[in-house]
């Protein structure tokens, strides 16, 4: 994956933090919006994004009168988050590489 | 490569990198239980030792010896029961979501291994002398078996299951940390552990001399202090990386 190439999903921090929110299991809309901090609305539609994109699955339950959503990483997601932050990780090692030569 | 990128990316690993730390369930945390059976396991392998020695001094048959058998009978059962015991607090311990899924295989490795020990543990105090005493009676004879091939065998299989569930954390946990000096130990193990009961098989027909026999009677009893060991091993370097450092250990290098 090249810096140009950023899939549009993690352009959006918001979108970022869900997924690596869900990297370590499957949350609930109220452990999300704490984790984000973002609004009901802003995260609702940032949720339906990674829907669409199939980055994330949801599964909803009857409680009573509720209904509790759980989203959870889909395998695809997975792969595609790693690829993203193997990314991140090359570009700062160059970054790194280019600041230890201008030293030189 | 331009500035903005560079800050970009930058950003987004720190943000990542506070969401993970905020979601993630520390493996860490449970170091203190690791350390709790290890000490129990320690304390159980020095006191069985104590009492094992206290036999070599005394003649057999005598009130001493006989006392010294119960007491080593009651501290093994006493542990089978411990072991269990802290197995199932220690599970409702373990968070269901939130653990990185390799360090709850760990924590699932370390399950089975005690299990497994506790049944090889079973075999050895209750199966084996019931087949033991079986195999002497006549009715061994009148089915066709020897009754020294039905102890062999017997002692065989609770050979296997004592090496496998005294080496295998070694193993595993060097595996999972790519650690050759817990490797090593895994494998020296192991191999004390084979030499062990070969000697073991030969000393029941009365094949090899008493000074070897009793060097494997001391090996048996190194081999009780090695998953306390493991234990140690295993919660110093959880105390060491935290889960996200665990994983990055594993992945390969360029």
């Amino acid at each position: 994956m090249m810096i140009s190439e950023i899939p549009s999903v993690f352009q959006s921090k918001v979108r970022l933090a869900v997924v690596a929110a869900l990297l370590t299991g499957p949350k609930s809309f109220k452990s999300l919006k704490t984790i984000t901090e973002a609004t009901d609305g802003n995260l609702g539609r940032q949720l339906e994004i990674l829907e669409e994109e199939h980055i994330i699955s949801v599964e909803k339950s009857i409680a009573g009168r509720r209904v509790n959503s759980t989203y959870s990483l889909t395998p695809a997601g997975r792969r595609l988050f790693t690829e993203y932050i193997q990314l991140l990780q090359d570009l700062m090692d160059a970054a790194g590489d280019a600041c230890g030569a201008k030293e030189a | 490569m331009d500035y903005d990128e560079i800050q970009r990316a930058s950003e987004d690993i720190e943000l990542i990198k506070n969401v993970l730390q905020r979601t993630t369930v520390s493996f860490s945390t449970l170091q203190p239980a690791f350390l709790g059976l290890a000490t129990l396991w320690l304390v159980h392998a020095l006191l069985e030792t104590g009492v094992w020695i206290g036999t070599l001094f005394t003649a057999s048959g005598t009130p001493v010896s006989l006392l010294l058998s119960a007491c080593s009978l009651a501290l093994q059962w006493l542990f089978c029961a411990a072991l269990l015991a802290f197995t199932a607090v220690w599970r409702k311990r373990v968070p269901a979501t939130g653990v990185d899924p390799l360090a709850s295989r760990l924590a699932g490795m370390w399950g089975v291994m005690i299990i497994g020990y506790v049944g090889s543990r079973v075999l050895e105090l209750a199966v084996f002398p019931a087949v033991f005493r079986f195999s002497n009676i006549a009715i061994a004879g009148e089915m066709g078996v020897s009754g020294l091939e039905f102890t062999l065998c017997n002692q065989a299989l609770y050979y296997a299951t004592t090496i496998t569930f005294a080496t295998l954390p070694l193993l595993l946990t060097a595996v999972f940390f790519r650690s050759r000096s817990v490797a090593l130990l895994g494998i020296g193990a192991l191999v004390l552990g084979l030499v062990w009961s070969v000697t073991w098989i030969f000393a029941i027909n009365n094949r090899v001399p008493d000074v070897v026999r009793d060097v494997g009677g001391v090996l048996y009893r190194l081999l009780q202090f090695l998953p306390p060991i493991a234990l140690i091993l295993f919660s110093s370097i959880l105390r060491k990386h935290n889960i996200t450092n665990i994983t990055v250990l594993r992945r390969k290098k360029p």
